[in-house]
């Protein structure tokens, strides 16, 4: 399998296409792209058709969708099928896909008794994945601080930095960045 | 080896008793809020439905009216006055279908994740007047006189720059706006207010129309949902324009806020903030930060 080059700055590579990919949506492109995310407590799950050498990224911020609001992307469940559901208009069966999970930090101040919300997103992801029988090969999850990733839809490699900041500020962060970034 | 006495062994009774009746009682609290989660999805499913079924009403009336008045143009008979009346009718009834269909577009984008922002420095109190005079027309059938207050530098016709992605805020501002002439009383003025909050942008939308209970607050900001439904329902639209508002908004990473207007009605006010200037320049290596390059042997 190809390597990511190490010489690549993937923010300025300029021939290679590149995408934002915003909380709430998902990112399944035909040819290469660079997709570029910022995850705090939020998960990203990458799929990769290795027969065909492509992929695709969501990036969600609650597990399940609870009726409220549009029933969007931003919730796991949905987008995860969304995903698989796009690879496959695409032309990618399911059993040639393999999963990579990064996010799920852990918010420090959290009032809730219950678990984690990171935590609750990788769960779900971990669920769902098992459920429709897509191997996870790699994950980086979970710990206090935040995470930018950038995806290579064509090789598969991830490329994950971690933040300084803590999981708390990475959701001001990702806003910041998103507007900064076109 | 020790015997447990009968006063022990009817305390250990008891105390487990104890704690099944909690592990019952927690359970039953879990099933309570699991089937009032259902029920939620449930009615979104039948409302989606609905939704199928209204949109009849919603596009194919609207079509009728204008290609009936079109074929009256048509045929040449008819003074001034009739002409102008007629093309008012086309005019206003594409107008409210242009408006429908971009709401179903925006939320089949947000639902399919495929949601883009495009930042730029707009003038926001320009979007609003431009706004204003797309919605005069359909204002003038109610007779409801649109306001607008901008705390700006320059005067009532100066301009408020602020960095954010056009389009989605004249979206979000449009939707407001069409509900509040669609819910407002008839004669009654519509007030929109600008203006900045520190960093922030606030724009408020307020009526004098028919307000929203307590109660029912919760609920409009679901998809399909309007409170006025069902064979009574006397609003046009798909109850999808607060769902889509409040959808934008949390991309822009804005909020909205609803508050009763002491002159009867609803002011919406949203709150928006401005991108910063942090740039974009982290994404190699540097000191102090953990790199994981994944090279990946089968990924």
């Amino acid at each position: 399998m190809s390597q990511f080059p190490d010489n690549l700055n993937p923010g300025t590579a300029a021939d290679i296409k590149s995408h934002y990919l915003l909380v709430g949506s998902i990112f399944a492109p035909p040819d290469r792209h660079l997709v570029t995310t910022v995850l705090g407590s939020c998960v990203s799950v990458c799929l990769w058709d290795a027969v065909h050498r492509r992929g695709g990224i969501n990036h969600f911020m609650l597990p399940l969708w609870n009726g409220d609001g549009l029933a969007s992307p931003k919730y796991g469940n949905i987008a995860i099928a969304k995903l698989i559901a796009k690879l496959g208009e695409l032309g990618s069966a399911k059993r040639d896909l393999r999963a990579k999970i990064f996010g799920g930090g852990v918010v420090l101040n959290m009032t809730s008794p219950f678990m984690n919300i990171g935590e609750r997103n990788i769960q779900l992801a971990e669920d769902i994945l098992k459920a429709e029988q897509i191997s996870i090969i790699s994950a980086d999850t979970g710990g206090r601080l935040g995470r930018k990733l950038i995806f290579d839809t064509e090789s598969g490699a991830v490329f994950v930095k971690k933040l300084t900041k803590p999981v708390d500020d990475v959701r001001l962060s990702a806003w910041e960045i998103r507007f900064n970034h076109r | 080896m020790d015997y447990i006495s009968d006063e022990d062994l009817i305390q250990e009774l008891k105390r487990r008793f104890e704690d099944n009746a909690i592990a019952l009682a927690n359970l039953r609290v879990m099933t309570g809020k699991l089937e009032s989660l259902n029920e939620k999805l449930r009615q979104s499913e039948a409302l989606k439905s609905n939704f199928l079924s209204n949109i009849r009403n919603e596009i194919n009336n609207p079509l009728t009216a204008i290609t009936g008045s079109a074929q009256q143009l048509l045929s040449g008979k008819g003074s001034p006055a009739d002409v102008r009346a007629l093309a008012l009718v086309i005019h206003n009834e594409a107008f409210d279908l242009d408006f429908q269909l971009q709401n179903i577009f925006a939320a089949a984008e947000l639902e399919a994740g495929e949601i883009a922002i495009s930042v730029a420095r707009v003038d926001v109190a320009a979007l609003i007047r431009n706004l204003i005079k797309a919605f005069v027309r359909k204002a003038d059938e109610k007779r409801i006189a649109l306001k607008f207050e901008c705390v700006c530098s320059g005067g009532p016709e100066g301009a408020l720059p602020f960095r954010t992605d056009p389009d989605k805020l004249q979206k979000i501002i449009s939707n407001l706006l069409a509900n509040a002439v669609e819910f407002n009383h008839e004669g009654k003025p519509v007030v929109i207010r600008a203006w900045k909050d520190g960093a922030q942008l606030r724009v408020s939308v307020a009526d004098e129309g028919i307000g929203i209970p307590e109660a029912d607050r919760h609920k409009i900001f679901d998809r399909f949902v309007q409170l006025d439904m069902g064979i009574r329902k006397r609003h046009r639209g798909q109850g999808l324009g607060l769902a889509i508002t409040r959808a934008f908004l949390e991309i822009l990473g804005g909020s909205i806020s609803l508050t009763a207007n002491e002159a009867g009605g609803s002011i919406f006010t949203i709150s928006l903030a401005e991108s910063g200037t942090e740039s974009e320049g982290d994404a190699v290596s540097e000191s102090g930060n953990e790199l994981l390059f994944d090279t990946g042997t089968q990924f």
